[in-house]
C-alpha cells in the first residue's frame, strides 16, 4: 500500500470520529453539521471510481451504525459520490478536464459553488430518508437548508485551515 | 452478446453505484419497520465503547443533577417504604412481577424525529427488545435492539413510538404518541369524550403496557375535544427532561412471557 492509500484511511477513521465526537455535539438548535462529508468532496479526482463509490458508501455506513439510522447516510453519501464529477465540471469548469485542481488554489467562489452542491444533496437525501414520510417534508426541506449552512461554513473553514498548514 | 458484456462493462461504474444505492435504501427500509431487529444499530460493541468514553466527560459535568435526582428519589423511597408495616415479610415482596436493571443512557439525542439512544446494559446483563426504560421521573422508551454489552432505545420522542398510558384520577386509557414537534411535550390519542380531563390532570402508565402501571409520565397542558371525533386533543408535558437523562432502569417484566403465552394460545 502506497503512503496516499493509508493516510486516506487514516483520514476517514479520524473523520468518522470527529462526527461523532465533536461535530454532532455541536448542535445549534436542532441542526447538526455534517462534515464528514469531506471526505467525499477532497477525495482525489483521479483515483478509481468503483474504489470511490465503495468508501463513500462505506463511509456512510459507518455513520449509519452510531446514529442507528439503517443506511440513511451510506444512501446520501453514494449518491453524492456518483454525482462528484458533474458536481466538478460546474464548478470548475475547464481545469477540472485537465484533472489539475487544488482545493486551496481555486477561487473562493468554485469552492463555494462546489462545497454547496454537494452538501445540499447530502442533506435533502439524508433527511428525507431518515423521516421517510412526505408529512415531514417541510422539516426534512428546513433541516437542509440550515444543517448545509453550517455544513458548508464548517466545511470552508476546515478546509482552509488545513491547506495552509501544508504549505 | 460482446456487445452487451462490453455495454455492461462501460455501464460497470453505474451499475456499481445502483448496488449500493440498492442495499443502502433497503437498509433504510428495514430500519423504518417498527419492531424488526436491526442490522445496523448501536448497540454493537465498537459503537457502544466510543459513546462510552465520550459520556465519562458528560457525566462528570451533570454529576451535581444526577446526584440531586438520586437523593430526591432516595427521600421519595424512604417515605414510601416507611408506609409499609414492620409485619410485612419479605414473602409479600415476591409477588411483585417486575425487575430493575440499572443502567446508564451513554447516547441521548432528542432533536430528530427518529430519536434512538443508547444505554450501557445489554444481552449479558438480561436486556432484551420490548423491555420498558424509566428514570425516576418518568418514562423514556423502549428496548429497540440489543448487542452483547449495550442496547439502543427507541425513545418517546420518535414518531414510531406509542405507549399505553391512562389518567391518573379516572383511569381512561389512552396513547401517547409524539408529533415530532417539541422535545418536551408529546400527545395523547383514544381519549373518548365521557373522560373528565382538564389541564394539570397527570398522565401514568397504564395497565396493558410493557411500563409498570402508575409510572408517572407527564401532566396535561392542553386539553380539546376534537369536533369531529369525540375524542380529545390532549398535549402533555413530560415530566421527564428528554435533554438530560443520565441514569435510567430497564424495566424487566417477568410475568409478560405468560402474558404473551396466553395471547398466543388463541
Amino acid at each position: 500500500m502506497n503512503k496516499e492509500v493509508v493516510l486516506r484511511i487514516l483520514f476517514f477513521i479520524l473523520l468518522v470520529l470527529l462526527q461523532v465526537l465533536v461535530f454532532s455535539n455541536m448542535r445549534i438548535g436542532a441542526y447538526v453539521p455534517y462534515v464528514y462529508v469531506l471526505f467525499i468532496i477532497t477525495f482525489p479526482i483521479k483515483s478509481d471510481r468503483a474504489v470511490f463509490l465503495l468508501s463513500s458508501f462505506l463511509l456512510g455506513l459507518s455513520l449509519d451504525f452510531f446514529f442507528s439510522s439503517g443506511g440513511v447516510h451510506a444512501a446520501a453519501c453514494t449518491i453524492i459520490a456518483y454525482i462528484r464529477p458533474q458536481a466538478l465540471k460546474f464548478s470548475f469548469g475547464r481545469s477540472y478536464e485537465f484533472q489539475t485542481i487544488k482545493l486551496s488554489k481555486v477561487s473562493v467562489a468554485a469552492k463555494l459553488a462546489y462545497f454547496s452542491i454537494l452538501i445540499v444533496i447530502h442533506h435533502l437525501v439524508l433527511f428525507l430518508l431518515e423521516t421517510f414520510n412526505l408529512s415531514f417534508i417541510l422539516y426534512s426541506l428546513k433541516s437542509t437548508l440550515f444543517s448545509s449552512i453550517y455544513t458548508v461554513l464548517l466545511s470552508l473553514v476546515l478546509v482552509t485551515l488545513f491547506s495552509k498548514r501544508k504549505e | 452478446m460482446q456487445q452487451v458484456i462490453s455495454y455492461l462493462l462501460k455501464k460497470k461504474n453505474f451499475l456499481f453505484f445502483i448496488l449500493l444505492l440498492g442495499v443502502s435504501l433497503a437498509l433504510t427500509i428495514q430500519s423504518h419497520r417498527y419492531h424488526k431487529s436491526k442490522f445496523i444499530s448501536a448497540a454493537n460493541d465498537l459503537t457502544g465503547r466510543l459513546y462510552e468514553s465520550i459520556n465519562h466527560i458528560n457525566e462528570f459535568i451533570n454529576l451535581d443533577t444526577y446526584n440531586e435526582r438520586l437523593l430526591k428519589e432516595n427521600a421519595k423511597l424512604r417515605k414510601e417504604l416507611s408506609n409499609y408495616s414492620f409485619h410485612s415479610t419479605v414473602n409479600d415482596l415476591k409477588d411483585v412481577p417486575y425487575e430493575f436493571i440499572p443502567a446508564k443512557l451513554i447516547e441521548n439525542c432528542f432533536h430528530k424525529k427518529k430519536n434512538i439512544l443508547v444505554i450501557n446494559k445489554g444481552a449479558k446483563h438480561g436486556v432484551t427488545t420490548d423491555m420498558g426504560v424509566i428514570t425516576t421521573n418518568g418514562i423514556v422508551g423502549v428496548i429497540e435492539s440489543v448487542g452483547e454489552n449495550f442496547s439502543t432505545v427507541l425513545s418517546v420522542l420518535h414518531v414510531q413510538s406509542q405507549v399505553n398510558v391512562q389518567l391518573k384520577k379516572t383511569n381512561h386509557i389512552g396513547s401517547l404518541i409524539w408529533d415530532g414537534e417539541s422535545p418536551f411535550k408529546v400527545q395523547l390519542e383514544d381519549i373518548t369524550k365521557v373522560a373528565t380531563i382538564k389541564v394539570n390532570d397527570t398522565i401514568v402508565t397504564g395497565n396493558y403496557s410493557i411500563f409498570p402501571q402508575g409510572i408517572d409520565v407527564g401532566k396535561v397542558v392542553k386539553a380539546e375535544l376534537n369536533q369531529t371525533q369525540n375524542y380529545f386533543d390532549v398535549e402533555v408535558e413530560l415530566f421527564n427532561d428528554m435533554s438530560n437523562i443520565g441514569y435510567v432502569y430497564v424495566v424487566k417484566n417477568i410475568a409478560i412471557k405468560e402474558v404473551n403465552q396466553l395471547l398466543n394460545q388463541d
